[in-house]
């Protein structure tokens, strides 16, 4: 009878031994991690846009341009007044620059990609805004958001504090600019 | 034993998870994401309607992904914490999920507008000698950026910026990443544009760097000499003005 006590307890300490093994074997091996890899990969993929025109890969992340524009615009353009407005998208090349209140800008020579503007409005928080050098105002109330879809990068990000600057724009939309007295 | 395993490895990849999350946060920029953070200029007083340098920037050697930028801004600024400016050079950026670019920008900012712009459609080489102009227009308060390779100069971006000059010509090497020792940019030829319209040599007069480890040490720089490096470095950092 002990000597049985004994075989069973072996055996039962042998078999718990083995799991032991196995569990610690399993928890450094590979092959119990593509499950978490790929939650991993996710969590890597939800990362926001860090930046002006960084080109969004298209293997590791497809994105609309409103959602380049809206994930940009979350980034670094803080909402004061909650969801900011999508006034307007639209297809445009960079020829349309100057009658859109943009500025001109010449692509290299045989370059003419397409591109998707996004126009957001809102209450937006600037005082932490620029690349080289600060923008001399607190906030902007619109947001243009230039995509090149070729190249899968936001290429042109203008703010403009009242929308007088993108007067063009704005009738499109069917906006009209704010005064400085009734905006800020 | 197989739940404990199972719930020591999600404890093992919940944090595995919030660290890498945390890593992403953090390498995205925090408070202030998209803004330089040292910055070493030379700059120039006085009434300026345009400024023309070429400029040398070799590979800074970020790492793809590493979210790092570094630029080299050619510029007409009133430089101040809130500048109203007009820049071109090249950066290059090494954004989360995106491939190391180098590429010409342009920038601007005014009392109510600002613009940044990568341009998409150029490709600059490391160490290539480009040339980089900002020039006021007929038109009034109108400035053109002008890029010129070796395919020759063309006006890049056009801008109405609200006023017809500004009171310093700038240059500037200026990075994310802290401490890290990038290769000098080289400044060569610097020609501006006087409050009359004419074009000639310029050297700095003060040479500023927002590092806090760093010092600036200026070599003599007159009008003479061809040119500057603009160096970081983690104690140093030493303007050197080159000779003919």
């Amino acid at each position: 009878m002990k000597s049985r006590l004994t075989t069973v307890i072996g055996i039962t300490a042998l078999v718990l031994l083995s799991v032991g093994i196995v569990a610690l074997f399993s928890l450094w091996s590979d092959k119990i991690w593509p499950i978490d890899k790929t939650r991993l990969s996710q969590a890597a993929l939800q990362s926001p846009l860090p930046a002006p025109t960084r080109g969004l890969t298209p293997t590791l992340r497809q994105v609309t341009p409103i959602e380049a524009a809206l994930e940009y615009q979350r980034q670094f353009l803080p909402s004061k007044s909650g969801q900011p407005q999508v006034l307007l998208t639209r297809s445009v090349r960079f020829k349309d620059y100057p009658e859109l209140g943009l500025g001109t800008f010449v692509p290299a020579p045989g370059s003419d990609p397409q591109l998707e503007l996004v126009l957001l409005k809102g209450s937006f928080d600037t005082s932490n805004y620029g690349v080289t050098q600060r923008v001399p105002f607190k906030q902007a109330a619109y947001v243009v958001v230039v995509y090149d879809l070729e190249h899968k990068a936001i290429t042109n990000v203008t703010l403009s504090v009242y929308g007088d600057d993108i007067k063009p724009l704005l009738e499109m939309a069917g906006e009209k600019p704010f005064t400085p007295t009734s905006s800020q | 034993m197989s739940n404990s395993a199972t719930s020591i490895r999600r404890v093992l990849v919940i944090g595995l998870i919030a660290s890498v999350m945390l890593f992403t946060h953090v390498s995205t920029g925090g408070a202030v994401p998209n803004a330089y953070d040292f910055q070493i200029a030379a700059k120039k007083s006085g009434v300026w309607k345009g400024i023309d340098v070429d400029l040398i920037m070799f590979d800074p050697g970020l790492q793809a992904n590493s979210d790092k930028f570094v630029a080299a801004p050619v510029a007409l600024t009133t430089y101040w914490t809130s500048a109203i400016f007009i820049e071109i050079g090249p950066i290059k950026t090494c954004y989360a999920n995106q491939t190391c670019q180098l590429r010409p920008y342009y920038s601007y900012a005014t009392n109510t507008a600002s613009g940044f712009s990568e341009d998409t459609t150029r490709l600059l080489a490391s160490g290539g000698n480009y040339g980089y102009k900002v020039d006021k227009t007929n038109v009034n308060n109108e400035f053109q950026a002008i890029f010129c390779s070796g395919g020759g100069c063309g006006a890049v971006w056009t801008q109405n910026m609200g006023r017809n000059d500004f009171p310093y010509v700038f240059t500037a090497l200026e990075t994310t990443g802290g401490a890290r020792l990038w290769p000098p940019i080289k400044i060569s030829s610097p020609q501006a544009k006087d409050a009359n319209g004419a074009w000639g040599s310029w050297c700095f007069d003060s040479i500023n760097t927002t590092h806090p480890d760093g010092k600036v040490v200026p070599n003599p720089c007159v009008p003479s000499n061809n040119g500057w490096e603009l160096r970081s470095g983690y104690q140093a950092f030493i303007p050197i003005a080159l000779k003919d």
